[in-house]
């Protein structure tokens, strides 16, 4: 039985998140464009059917239940030897006809082409403390702001009013903040991704 | 007294936010630190903290900015006027120079928006290291 979490340098029960990371390190090293060693090519179709594999919550589940009956001698008994043997190759096959579908489409495409498709998926959150702490002053400056806003505008219109656009103005700088950390974000992954850090 | 300790005060976290922040970004020591000392360090923070740590050496130019930097070249350069007409004639106090102070802040802070529209790195040497 192929090991999909071994040729993905994981362990076995890795989350899908890790699944995910391991690949594009992995396929961005070996992609047959990029790569020119004789194995690379082979080693890339492997990468990409474990990936399939292990990215889909469903497949995961199927081959974990197979993984543990197969490696593991106390799951034993989920499966009898006969029913394991065929769902084994039947899915076996199916899971390796579909990742060399992928790996030869993936391949077909420049690396270039390929790295920018494969880093778009990376998801994004504002990690860094000091961009936080910005957002967190100028947002909580805005959310103050709020709970004065209903007396401003029982004092006078005028008030209220400058107040309500200090409040959007506000706002909008956070929106500005959490864009920039997200870009910066987005930047320093790709930039740790690709240099296989 | 209390000034030049407020001065000292400011001028230290106006250092620490330029050196350990702006530094890194495209905004560059320099300006960091112009921002912390006439726009207040939370000024200075939240302009610093606008600037991309990676820089686009590409980038796309920006009409809003420009048009914001104009705004505030014209708004502040007017209201400056008073204050300075003011501290001009010798009636000048520390509200007029508090708000001088600012409205330098503010036309520095619209020329940095118009040259950041024509996608100028201010941080050259920072940032070319980062992109090689």
């Amino acid at each position: 039985m192929k090991d999909y979490y071994k040729i993905l340098e994981l362990e076995f029960g890795a989350d899908i998140l890790a699944v995910k990371k391991a690949y594009r390190r992995l396929a961005l090293k070996y992609h047959p464009d990029k790569n020119k060693e004789p194995n690379a090519a082979q080693k890339f179709i492997e990468i990409t059917e474990a990936y399939e594999v292990l990215r889909d919550p469903l497949k995961k589940s199927e081959y974990d239940r197979l993984y543990q009956a197969y490696f593991r001698t106390t799951a034993q008994d989920q499966y009898s030897e006969q029913s394991y043997e065929q769902t084994y190759k039947r899915k076996q096959q199916e899971w390796a006809d579909f990742g060399r579908e992928k790996a030869e489409e993936c391949s077909s495409i420049p690396f270039e082409e390929f790295a920018k498709r494969l880093l778009k998926e990376i998801s994004v959150g504002a990690s860094y403390i000091p961009n936080a702490i910005a957002i967190l002053f100028v947002g909580g400056g805005a959310i103050g702001m709020l709970t004065f806003l209903p007396n401003a505008f029982e004092d006078g219109g005028g008030l209220g009013l400058s107040l309500l656009l200090m409040i959007v103005g506000l706002g909008y700088l956070a929106y500005r903040l959490f864009l920039v950390a997200q870009a910066d974000y987005k930047e320093e992954r790709k930039r740790k991704i690709l240099n296989n850090k | 007294m209390e000034g030049l300790v407020l001065l000292v005060v400011f001028g230290g976290i106006a250092f620490a936010i330029a050196h350990f922040l702006g530094r890194k970004r495209q905004i560059g020591f320099g300006w960091s630190f112009f921002f912390c000392l006439f726009l207040s360090p939370i000024g200075g923070f939240i302009t610093t903290m606008l600037s991309r740590k990676y820089y686009d050496p590409n980038p796309e130019p920006s009409k809003s900015k420009k048009v914001w930097g104009w705004i505030l070249i014209v708004n502040f350069s007017l209201s400056a006027l008073g204050p300075l007409m003011r501290l001009g004639s010798g009636n000048g106090d520390a509200t007029a120079l508090n708000a001088l102070f600012m409205a330098i802040g503010f036309i520095g802070l619209g020329y940095y928006l118009i040259e950041l529209s024509k996608g100028k790195n201010f941080n050259t040497e920072a940032l070319t290291k980062t992109d090689e």
